[in-house]
């Protein structure tokens, strides 16, 4: 009865609302200052999300947009996933024209009903409900209204009211209503003052609400969204999975609450017992025995998605991994927990955020936060880390995707943050020394060797670890940057541990690579390391810049000149140092060699908006000095043509 | 059956060997077998099919009709971790909606050979195989299999059960891993007759057909005079069958190149359609000649009878859009043009209409053939001979031109007599101009689909892309350098380029225009020509300015804009002939004013260069000096064929790897005083 009742309620507000949109949706009515960079204008949107007793929430959103141009076309979609814990329970639409007449609603059967595996997954239960209007009469207003329905509040819904891409905000509104014994938890970001909280028969009532947000424009190394733009995110207090209970109190609280979805699944069958036994008799040191089992475990599964069991949260237990040898990180990780529980050493499961955009925690609003799971080894001050999803990686090396982040430790205890390794300037190296030899005719050979550590190994890490040899043959045919080429040699080796490190040969042969004109040669001495980013410094700057990946290159190179020659024009030496990095190259000749030095280091870390003239000048004075040339002039002179 | 085989023979001027094959039996791997690490008939191989069988069969039913019942046996060899993913299956079945193809008899194992054992893991069918809906005919079922690692051998089969006669499965020989041997059978009763469409390079190890008598029993339903079901009976056809049997062996894998338009057109592959019902069944030719696939098509509810139903509401809406157009050319841009700018192509691979015509003029959005089949029924009612034209995308395949077969063709458009011209149209792409068709329309057959199924040839030799650059450069005693920039792009580019106009503001793209230069330039009075009249190439002028110091020597590249930094054929090796969209005539020109002071101290050769004897691709470099202080340079790219054969792929390459060159060489300025 109580149902029904809100429901009524929900219904009144809806009518009435929609009565006053008919005329509203008028482009005229759009402020000026919102279709300033826009494609999209969010019109207005209404979210009620109430959370109920037994832990069950709905959620309402009405929201309407008016699309501008070609641009702007992705907003007149909408589509809403479902799944055993999460139903659509209503989805209609309406499309208006310019002047907020309405031209049709959809019908039930344009709503498409698709699977959700995004094919990465070979099992998950997801399915997606979407429409399209596929409109083209510029500018419309697209209108949707949803209810959808969730068993449990683990995952609370965000709201940033305005998205990537070209997007102002008229109005946006969110109104949570939670239950005295379950109460919200919050984050806020660009938010100005607090929400408006009101009794209510529910409980309590939130509302947050934003007017005239203008279009943001897409800048280079820009920080993350929600620091840009307004954002909240909501925690309930409790919340169930399942037959599953857990608590955002504190961290503390939901690391219990994941290592309750893991805990006694770590039994392993008698002959990986055995396994273990064996490859770790007569080892002394822990270090080696984790090597030795990360090792095993890495040549005897593999990764398989499978997002069922528990919301996708409860890993697969170590018997299911070690009965099938795949898993996914979950599964994984918690085989190798097993297998390491078995040889006598402790380790802790650790849910973390993956993803070079997912590097942030909002540490203050313990939840659900994390995609992915990883495993670590506390031996005092050295760490060693695992990431169980990659066959090949050496163990306690986790790369860019899962390091320098906080990650949440679980073990019988509860949660606690710790901190993944940060690969920094001094671990990310490329050390390359070439010994070349020009031909009178401008044909280059070269012969290279190429020290890689950290995370500038990562690619050609994949390649070796991954592909046979004649594959990377065909790939170094692609890739290198050079207008054409041939690959004579290659080889690689590598040294796999907790700073990966990769030493490269090649030896190739590069057609016209000096320009021959008349008795002139032009050649750039920076033969295979030149950077590609150029800035535009007309852009006007307003937020800060945030620079995330340190490396530091180094280059020697040594190049034997045709007979006869001698130079007209050599590049001056350069050296820049400035706040986002340091630069310096030289060349001079050296009877006849020619040697060139280049080095750089990138820096990393956030700098305010008013340096963005210096880093335009910083990188365009790399891209230049990378460019320079030699000219040399053979030293008869028989002058001919004009 | 006998007689289209037979045709099938000659396509392929195939013989026959003795009859041996490989044992390959279920369980039965040798430690030689999974100990190999490599195979010759390709060492780069991360994966290898060591035996590929299948076989389909057709069996009475209890539904009063016949299955197709399809059993395949394949075994791979994972080399390398890369190739993984050839242990995750996926079976596609078909379904309409009521009835679904059905799988059974899944059977999958890893071998592991570990302390000179082999092991085995079998797959938990009970559990281990998940079921997806793709979309309303089709659901995928999928599997991986246990315990692979890079040396296990993988093996697995199932049957599928199909009701749906028209699905016979296809083989593909051939796929992106090595087959050591691929084998399939096909035993087809007298009473049905499949077409075959046979393809590929790769020769038949065996290819055998055998006659022999078979019975099928089928169920039939009794019923009453009213029309319950009462019980059944089984009714029996004995009748002949033909085993058919093909075999491949050693077949290299497909590998994705630049410049091939799919790799569909070089697989090994044999197709089944179905064309009759013959004796003792009630005889009925399902398809015959391209007329009657043209009369069968015009028939159909979901094509040619869409425009039929327009008749009722077209001429309440035509007023509107024709407005007070005279001749037949301006009623038919007209229609064209409120097509094109109004209605959103949502699915460019489309043959049958989903919705109704009248849906999809409502709705403004449908699928290209909906599109095009409103465009063709607009025309007609507006009083324009038109009709439908179907055609295979370059990126689907050849159509071969001998078999009927609907299933080569994914596009629709139109083709409409417009005063006296004969005029081919294609209303789904926004940017495309009236009588333009993209370039990857250009595939070889297309038919009309009226009477007589007149035969089109659209072929990528028939398109041409000019692109024109004229650049006028001066320079001062001051070292500051100005120029004018006029640049014609080609039709396809053009399209591209108002593609990206509508997607960006004339800012943003002015920036990526200064990027195109080695020095850093200011771009002002920038005009675009054409940007609206759809039908002809953009162009665009403007001016650069940049300054340099007052050097004693200037090197100066004559090339400034456009030119070839890459060779685009960057592998040394070619698999497959190098197919282009089009034609390329590229023609470059500068005049530059050399500044006061300053005079030639070196100039680059002209240059003429063929790739061949015939000149399918050229290249001129041409110098002159009209006056003292003028200099003026041409260059001309020609590519003069679109498909090059691998005998020819170095030559090609050589050629670019030439114009790069060229393009690179410097005009040296000194100072006289």
């Amino acid at each position: 009865m109580r149902n029904r009742f809100i429901l009524l309620i929900c219904l009144a507000t809806l009518i009435s609302l929609a009565g006053m949109a008919q005329s509203s949706y008028a482009v005229v009515a759009i402020p000026e200052a919102l279709l300033k960079n826009a494609s999209v204008i969010k019109r207005t949107e209404d979210i009620r999300y109430e959370i109920t007793e037994g832990n069950k929430a709905s959620f309402y959103q009405k929201v309407a947009y008016t699309i501008l141009d070609e641009q702007g076309d992705r907003w007149a979609t909408h589509a809403e996933w479902y799944d055993k814990l999460r139903s659509v329970e209503s989805f209609e639409g309406s499309l208006y024209d310019a002047s907020g007449k309405k031209i049709r609603s959809i019908k039930k059967g344009e709503i498409k009903d698709v699977s959700g595996n995004d094919n990465a997954s070979l099992a998950d239960d997801n399915r997606v409900k979407w429409h399209s209007f596929f409109y083209k009469v510029y500018p419309f207003t697209v209108e949707y209204e949803t209810e959808i329905r969730f068993k449990g509040t683990m995952f609370s819904p965000d709201w940033i009211p305005q998205q990537k891409g070209a997007m102002s905000v008229q109005h946006s509104r969110l109104t949570v209503l939670s239950p005295v014994s379950n109460p919200l938890r919050y984050k806020m970001f660009n938010y100005k003052g607090e929400p408006v909280v009101a009794e209510v028969k529910q409980g309590k009532s939130y509302t947050w609400e934003v007017k005239d947000l203008p279009a943001i424009k897409e800048e280079f190394a820009a920080p993350s969204w929600h620091e840009i733009t307004t954002s909240v995110f909501l925690a309930t207090e409790k919340f169930v999975l399942e037959d599953y209970q857990g608590s955002n109190a504190s961290w503390k609280d939901f690391g219990k609450f994941v290592y309750d979805l893991k805990k006694e699944r770590d039994e392993l069958p008698e002959e990986v017992k055995q396994k273990v036994r064996q490859l770790t008799s007569g080892v002394t040191e822990d270090k080696e025995k984790v090597r030795r089992l990360y090792e095993y475990m890495q040549q005897n599964t593999r990764y398989i998605s499978i997002q069922l069991g528990v919301g996708g949260w409860q890993p697969f237990d170590a018997k299911y991994v070690a009965s099938k040898r795949y898993g996914d990180c979950k599964a994984l990780s918690n085989y190798m927990f097993a297998l390491l529980k078995e040889a006598g050493i402790r380790s802790v499961y650790t849910v973390i955020g993956s993803g070079n955009d997912n590097d942030y925690l909002m540490v203050d609003l313990p939840s659900s936060q994390f995609n992915h799971a990883i495993l670590f080894v506390p031996q005092g001050k050295d760490t060693v880390w695992l990431e169980c999803t990659s066959q090949t990686n050496g163990a306690g090396y986790l790369g860019g995707n899962t390091g320098n982040r906080y990650a949440l430790a679980v073990d019988e205890n509860g949660g606690a943050l710790v901190r993944t390794p940060h690969y920094g300037m001094n671990e990310n190296l490329q050390i390359r020394s070439i010994k070349a030899t020009l031909a009178e005719d401008g044909t280059l050979l070269v012969k290279s060797n190429t020290h890689y550590s950290g995370m500038q190994q990562d690619n050609i890490h994949g390649l070796i670890n991954n592909l046979s040899k004649d594959k990377v043959k065909e790939y170094l045919h692609e890739e290198l940057d050079f207008a054409t080429y041939d690959v004579n040699q290659f080889n690689y080796s590598q040294d796999k541990s907790i700073l990966p490190v990769i030493d490269e040969t090649l030896e190739i042969t590069v057609s016209n690579y000096a320009t021959v004109t008349g008795k002139r040669l032009f050649i750039v001495p920076n033969i295979m390391n030149k950077t590609y980013r150029k800035l535009s410094a007309t852009d006007e700057r307003k937020y800060d810049i945030d620079l995330g990946f340190e490396y530091k290159d180094v280059d020697s190179v040594e190049i034997e000149l045709p007979k006869g020659y001698e130079p007209e024009a050599m590049p001056q030496p350069v050296s820049i140092s400035s706040q986002f990095g340091k630069y310096s190259n030289t060349v001079k000749l050296a009877g006849n060699k020619l040697i060139y030095y280049r080095s750089i280091e990138q820096y990393s870390g956030r700098f305010p908006a008013k340096t963005y003239p210096d880093l335009v000048k910083y990188y365009d004075a790399v891209y230049k000095a990378d460019r320079s040339r030699v000219v040399l002039v053979r030293n008869e002179q028989p002058l001919k043509g004009f | 059956m006998q007689k289209l085989l037979s045709a099938f023979f000659i396509l392929c001027s195939v013989s026959c060997f003795s009859q041996q094959n490989p044992t390959v039996k279920f369980g039965k791997i040798s430690i030689a077998e999974i100990e190999r690490k490599n195979y010759d008939v390709d060492t780069s191989a991360e994966a290898v099919v060591i035996a590929d069988i299948g076989a389909t069969q057709i069996k009475g039913n209890r539904n009063e009709w016949f299955s197709l019942e399809f059993r395949r046996h394949k075994r791979i060899h994972i080399l390398k971790r890369n190739a993984y993913s050839h242990a995750t299956v996926e079976i596609s079945l078909y379904t309409d909606g009521k009835m679904e193809e059905q799988l059974d008899d899944v059977k999958a194992v890893t071998y592991n050979y570990e302390n000179g054992k082999i092991v085995e893991t079998k797959l938990d069918v009970r559990t281990g195989v998940f079921k997806d809906k793709l979309d309303k005919n089709r659901v995928v079922k999928k599997f991986t299999l246990p315990n692979v690692k890079e040396g296990s051998i993988i093996e697995y089969e199932y049957k599928v059960t199909s009701d749906f006669l028209f699905n016979l499965q296809p083989w593909y020989f051939q796929g992106d891993i090595p087959r050591l041997w691929s084998e399939y059978s096909v035993a087809i009763p007298s009473f049905l007759k499949y077409m075959l469409i046979a393809q590929g390079e790769h020769p038949f190890y065996l290819n055998t057909s055998k006659d022999k008598r078979a019975n099928y029993s089928v169920e039939l339903k009794k019923r009453d005079s009213y029309g319950s079901t009462t019980g059944s009976e089984q009714i029996n056809i004995t009748c002949g069958v033909t085993d058919f049997r093909w075999a491949m062996k050693n077949v290299p894998p497909l590998k994705e190149e630049a410049y091939t338009t799919t790799l569909l057109n070089y697989m090994a592959k044999l197709e089944f359609q179905l064309a009759a019902y013959l004796e003792p069944l009630s005889p009925q030719t399902v398809m015959s000649t391209w007329p009657d696939l043209a009369q069968s098509l015009l028939k159909r509810d979901d094509f040619g009878m869409q425009m039929e139903n327009a008749a009722t509401w077209m001429p309440g809406v035509l007023p509107a859009i024709l407005q007070n157009a005279t001749t037949e050319t301006e009623k038919a841009k007209k229609i064209y043009a409120y097509l094109r700018d109004n209605v959103t192509c949502t699915d460019y691979r489309q043959l049958y209409t989903e919705s109704t015509l009248r849906n999809v003029f409502d709705k403004k959005s449908g699928g290209v053939a909906e599109i095009n089949l409103l465009l063709t029924a607009m025309l007609r009612y507006a009083g324009i001979r038109a009709d439908p034209v179907i055609l295979s995308r370059r990126d689907y395949g050849f159509v071969y031109d001998n078999y009927p077969v609907i299933g080569q063709f994914n596009y629709v458009i139109s083709r409409a007599g417009i005063d006296g011209k004969e005029i081919l149209l294609d209303a789904s792409y926004p940017n495309l101009g009236f009588g333009k068709l993209n370039y990857d329309c250009y595939n070889g057959t297309a038919k009309v689909m009226n009477e007589q199924a007149t035969h089109l040839s659209l072929k990528a030799d028939q398109l041409t892309e000019k692109g024109n650059i004229t650049v006028i450069l001066s320079g001062n005693e001051k070292g500051e350098w100005k120029a004018n920039i006029n640049k014609l792009y080609g039709y396809y580019e053009s399209v591209d380029v108002r593609k990206k106009l509508k997607a960006n503001d004339r800012e943003t793209w002015m920036k990526e225009l200064v990027k195109e230069y080695d020095t850093e330039v200011k771009l002002e009075n920038l005009r675009i020509d054409s940007l609206t009249a759809l039908e002809e190439p953009i162009a665009f002028n403007y001016d650069i300015s940049y300054g340099g110091d007052q050097a004693n020597i200037v090197y100066l590249n004559p090339v400034i804009t456009g030119r070839h930094r890459i060779n685009p054929f960057k592998s040394t090796d070619r698999l497959y002939p190098v197919e282009m969209p089009y034609k390329i005539l590229e023609n470059y020109s500068i005049i530059i004013i050399v500044p006061e002071g300053y005079s030639a101290d070196e100039m680059p050769k002209p240059l003429s260069l063929k790739m061949n004897e015939q000149g399918d691709a050229s290249f001129s470099y041409s110098v002159s000096k009209p006056s003292a202080n003028l200099i003026s340079i041409q260059c001309r790219l020609e590519i003069n064929k679109t498909l090059f054969q691998t005998s020819e792929y170095e030559a090609l390459r050589e050629f670019f790897n030439r114009v790069v060159a060229k393009q690179n060489e410097q005009i040296v300025l000194k100072k006289t005083k």
